[in-house]
C-alpha cells in the first residue's frame, strides 16, 4: 500500500517543472496563442529529447516504456504552466491507438519518429453531436477494389493542422451492437481530400480542428486495428487520455490557487494585506480542500485504468466529474479574489481559466459523467 | 502508486474478520445499535463488545506491547478500523477518549506510576475516561479556558465548569485541562489533569441535544480537591499535552469510514422508494445527486489513503485530517438532507411512528448531522487552519 509517487517520480516531477518553469512561462503561452499554428517545433524537439512524447512508446520502437503514472507527473506539471503544443494529442491518445491496435509495420514505421518528436499524430472520433460514442460515428469508409474511400467530417480534432498522421474512426459496417462497426483508419494529412480548418476556442494555447474528408483514398495497410472492432481500443484510449487530463486540471487548478494565494498576501486595502479577512482564507480553504480531494480522484482513477481494474472505467468518470468542476470552481472564485486586475487581458489567470474550460469541455460534461456512476451503483 | 495490501497483511484482514464474526453476539442489530436515542443502551452494548476486545487481545490495538497493546502497525491499524466499520460492530466510541487520546498521552507526557495506573485500567475499559477541554467561554478559543486549579500543599483545588462533556455521566475519569497560572500568555498557564469524576464536589448535568438525547453533559466543579500525582506532564505545560492528544485524536478517527454506511444505506433505500410508479434511482435529478456524493464520498476515502501512505512512510502529517473532516462532515449533512427530502413527508417521520422509514433514522442523522460540522473543531477553524498554516495566509 503506497498511494504515491515514488522516489523517482517524485524526483522526476521537480526535474519537470523546473524544465517547465524555464522553457514554459506565460510569456511563452501567450506567444503560442498569438502564433498561427500555436506549435512551436523546437519545443516540442525537446520535450521529446526528456523523453514525454515516447513516455507510452516501448522501448523496442524507440520509446522510454514509462507507466501512465509516470505520464500523469508530466500532466500536472503541464497544468501548472499551461504547456501548448500538440502533447495529448501526439503523445497519449495517438501513441496509445498505435500501441493497442497497430501491425508491427505501422508500429515500426510511426512510433519510431513520433518519439523521436518527428512526427505529430492526431485523432479524429467527434462529429457533428459532440459526443464520445460509437453511434456519433458518420464518417464512413467504402471497400471498393482493395482499399477504403473515406468520406464525413470530424469535429473537435485536436491538433490536426500540424499533424502528419491523422488516426481517423469510421464506419465500416451496420453494427449490430452499435458499437461494432467501427474502424481505424492511418489517413496521411496531406491526402487528396483532407481539408483541415481550425476552429476558433477559448484556449488559443491548444488549438482545435474541423477536418473533412472527401473520397480520401485509404489503402488496406491504412486499416488501423481489427476492422469493424476499433471500438473498444478508442475507448480505452480515450481513458488513457483523460486521466491525464484529470492531472492536468489538477495541476491548473493548483497553480491558480498558489497565484491567488500569494496576491492575498501582498495586496492591500483597509491598510492590511487582504489575506487577513476571513472571507476570503475560507474560500481559499475550500478552494485547497476541493483541489485535494480531486488529486485524490484523479491519482486513483490513474491507478484502477492503468492496472486495468474493473472499476477503473467508472473511477475515471468519478475523476473527470469532480476534477473538471473543482478546476472551474477554482478559475471562476480565483477572478473573483484578484478582482479588478483578474479581469484583464494583462493578468495570466485567463490562461488558466481559458484551457480549464476548454479540457472539461473535451472530456464530457461532468453531467454524463455522473450518469455513468449512476449507472455503476444505481442500475 | 501501488493500492494493493501484501499477502501478510491480507491474512491480517482475514484473521480480524474471522475474530469479530465469531466474536459480535448473535442479537447484535446494528441498525438499532446506531439509531437508538437509549444511550443507556448503547452504552452496555459498547462496553460489552469493548471487554470482548480487551479478552481478545485488540484493545490498544496501536498501543506499544510493553504497555498491553498489540503494537500494530499504521496499515493495520486501518485494516481493523475497516473490518469493524465493515461489520458494523460497536463503535470504540464508550472507550474513545481513554483508548485513542488519553493512552497515547500518557504514554507520552505520563510519569511510570501514572502509565501503571491508568493504562492498564483503560485497556480494560475498568476506566471510562471523558475529555474536559470546551467551557462556555472557551470553545473554538480553547486556551481562553478558565476553569482554574490552585495549588495547595499536595493537590490542587479545581473551581469551573466544562461542558459538552461526552458521555461524562458514564465516566469514571475526567482528563482535565484547567489554569494554573493567570499570570502568563493564555497558552501557557494551563494543565492537564485526570480528575476522578467521584470526587465530592463535581456534579454533572446531561445537556438534552436537539436529537432528544443526552450524550453529553456539562460538568460543574465546586472546590474540587486532585491529588498533585494526578498532574499529566509538566504543570503549566498543558497546552502542549493537549496538542499531542488532539494529534492522536485525528489519528484515531480513521478517515470516517461510517459514512460509508450511510451512503450504502442511502442508497439502498433510494431504490425502494416510489416516484410516480417507480422507482426513484429511475429520476435523473436523483441520479445526478447520489452519483455526486458516491463521487465525494470516494474523494475522501482516497485522500485518506494518501495521509495513510505518508504515516505508514514516517513522513510528517499533512493537512489531509481537516480535509478530511470537511470533505466528510459537509458531505453527511447533504446526503442526510438529500434522504429526508426524497421520502417526501415521510421524511419527518420519527422512530415512535409505525410509518416511519428506516425506524426514522434519516430525520436523526439529519438532526445529527451538525454535530460533526461543530463538534472536534468547527469546519471554521479547520477553514482558518488550512488558510493560515496550509496556505500560509497572514493572522493579522
Amino acid at each position: 500500500m503506497h498511494f504515491d509517487f515514488n522516489e523517482e517520480q517524485k524526483l522526476f516531477r521537480d526535474a519537470t517543472r523546473k524544465f517547465l518553469e524555464a522553457e514554459c512561462p506565460t510569456t511563452f503561452v501567450r506567444r503560442m496563442m498569438e502564433d498561427p499554428d500555436g506549435y512551436d517545433p523546437a519545443f516540442w524537439r525537446k520535450q521529446a529529447e526528456l523523453g514525454w512524447v515516447g513516455m507510452l512508446v516501448p522501448e523496442a520502437y524507440g520509446g522510454v516504456e514509462g507507466t501512465l503514472t509516470d505520464m500523469i507527473v508530466v500532466a500536472e506539471e503541464a497544468g501548472r504552466c499551461v504547456m501548448p503544443g500538440p502533447f495529448y494529442s501526439t503523445s497519449v491518445t495517438g501513441v496509445a491507438l498505435l500501441v493497442l491496435a497497430g501491425s508491427e509495420v505501422q508500429k515500426q514505421t510511426l512510433l519510431g519518429p513520433v518519439a523521436a518528436g518527428d512526427r505529430l499524430l492526431s485523432v479524429g472520433i467527434l462529429e457533428s453531436e459532440g459526443m464520445l460514442s460509437s453511434e456519433s460515428v458518420r464518417t464512413v469508409a467504402e471497400h471498393r477494389g482493395g482499399r477504403y474511400t473515406l468520406n464525413g467530417e470530424k469535429l473537435f480534432v485536436p491538433d490536426a493542422h500540424v499533424a502528419d498522421t491523422l488516426i481517423v474512426a469510421a464506419r465500416t459496417s451496420r453494427g449490430t451492437p452499435p458499437d461494432r462497426g467501427i474502424s481505424l483508419f492511418l489517413v496521411d494529412a496531406a491526402a487528396e481530400g483532407v481539408r483541415v480548418e481550425q476552429m476558433p476556442a477559448v484556449d488559443r494555447s491548444r488549438r482545435i480542428c474541423r477536418v473533412s474528408l472527401k473520397n480520401v483514398d485509404v489503402d488496406v495497410p491504412g486499416v488501423l486495428g481489427d476492422l469493424d472492432r476499433a471500438w473498444p481500443v478508442v475507448e480505452r484510449a480515450m481513458e488513457l487520455t483523460h486521466v491525464p487530463c484529470c492531472c492536468e486540471l489538477v495541476g491548473l487548478a493548483d497553480k491558480t490557487l498558489e497565484m491567488v494565494v500569494d496576491y492575498l498576501k501582498v495586496r492591500v486595502q483597509f491598510n492590511r494585506p487582504i489575506g487577513v479577512f476571513q472571507a476570503l482564507q475560507h474560500r481559499c480553504a475550500d478552494i485547497m480542500v476541493q483541489n485535494e480531494l480531486a488529486k485524490s480522484l484523479s491519482y486513483y482513477a490513474c491507478y484502477a485504468v492503468e492496472k486495468n481494474l474493473p472499476q477503473g472505467s467508472v473511477a475515471l468518470a468519478m475523476a473527470q466529474a469532480y476534477c473538471s468542476e473543482a478546476a472551474k470552481h477554482t478559475v471562476s472564485d480565483g477572478v473573483q479574489l484578484f478582482g479588478g486586475i483578474g479581469f484583464t487581458w494583462e493578468h495570466d489567470i485567463h490562461l488558466y481559466q481559458r484551457r480549464i474550460l476548454s479540457l472539461s469541455m473535451n472530456m464530457g460534461t461532468a453531467e454524463a459523467q455522473r450518469e455513468k456512476v449512476a449507472k455503476a451503483f444505481l442500475d | 502508486m501501488d493500492l494493493e495490501y501484501t499477502p501478510e497483511e491480507e491474512a491480517y484482514r482475514q484473521e480480524v474478520r474471522g475474530w469479530i464474526e465469531r466474536n459480535l453476539p448473535g442479537d447484535y442489530d446494528p441498525d438499532e445499535y446506531f439509531s437508538t436515542p437509549d444511550v443507556d443502551h448503547r452504552v452496555k452494548v459498547a462496553l460489552a463488545w469493548q471487554k470482548k476486545l480487551y479478552e481478545g487481545g485488540w484493545a490498544g490495538l496501536g498501543w506499544p506491547k510493553e504497555y498491553g497493546g498489540r503494537g500494530a502497525s499504521v496499515v493495520e491499524t486501518q485494516i481493523f478500523s475497516e473490518e469493524v466499520s465493515r461489520a458494523r460492530a460497536p463503535m470504540t466510541a464508550i472507550n474513545f477518549v481513554g483508548i485513542a487520546m488519553v493512552g497515547p498521552t500518557i504514554i507520552h507526557w505520563g510519569t511510570e506510576e501514572q502509565k501503571k495506573r491508568y493504562l492498564p485500567r483503560i485497556l480494560s475499559s475498568e476506566d471510562i475516561w471523558c475529555q474536559g477541554f470546551s467551557e462556555p467561554g472557551a470553545g473554538s478559543d480553547l486556551a481562553a479556558l478558565s476553569t482554574h486549579a490552585v495549588e495547595d500543599g499536595d493537590h490542587f483545588v479545581v473551581n469551573g465548569q466544562k461542558t459538552w462533556t461526552s458521555l461524562a455521566h458514564y465516566s469514571d475519569i475526567m482528563y482535565l485541562l484547567a489554569r494554573t497560572n493567570k499570570d502568563v500568555p493564555k497558552h501557557k498557564g494551563i494543565s492537564a489533569f485526570a480528575v476522578d469524576m467521584k470526587s465530592p464536589g463535581i456534579t454533572v448535568r446531561p445537556l438534552v441535544q436537539v436529537t432528544g438525547d443526552a450524550d453529553f453533559n456539562e460538568v460543574f466543579f465546586e472546590d474540587v480537591k486532585v491529588p498533585r500525582e494526578n498532574l499529566l506532564g509538566p504543570k503549566d505545560d498543558g497546552w502542549n499535552v493537549a496538542i499531542t492528544t488532539l494529534m492522536y485524536e485525528r489519528a484515531g478517527m480513521g478517515g470516517g469510514l461510517e459514512f460509508e454506511h450511510v451512503l450504502n444505506q442511502l442508497v439502498s433505500r433510494a431504490k425502494q422508494v416510489r416516484h410516480g410508479g417507480v422507482s426513484a434511482t429511475r429520476d435523473p435529478w436523483v441520479r445526478q445527486m447520489l452519483a455526486q456524493f458516491i463521487i465525494e464520498w470516494n474523494a475522501v476515502k482516497y485522500t485518506d489513503l494518501r495521509a495513510l501512505s505518508k504515516q505508514m512512510r514516517g513522513e510528517p502529517p499533512g493537512w489531509e485530517g481537516s480535509i478530511c473532516k470537511l470533505g466528510s462532515s459537509g458531505l453527511n449533512l447533504r446526503m442526510t438532507d438529500f434522504a429526508t427530502e426524497l421520502l417526501g413527508p415521510y421524511g419527518q417521520l420519527t422512530r415512535e411512528c409505525a410509518l416511519a422509514v428506516d425506524r426514522g433514522a434519516w430525520i436523526r442523522q439529519a438532526l445529527m448531522a451538525r454535530a460533526l460540522t461543530i463538534g472536534g473543531g468547527t469546519s471554521e477553524i479547520q477553514r482558518s487552519i488550512l488558510a493560515t498554516r496550509a496556505l500560509g495566509l497572514p493572522r493579522k
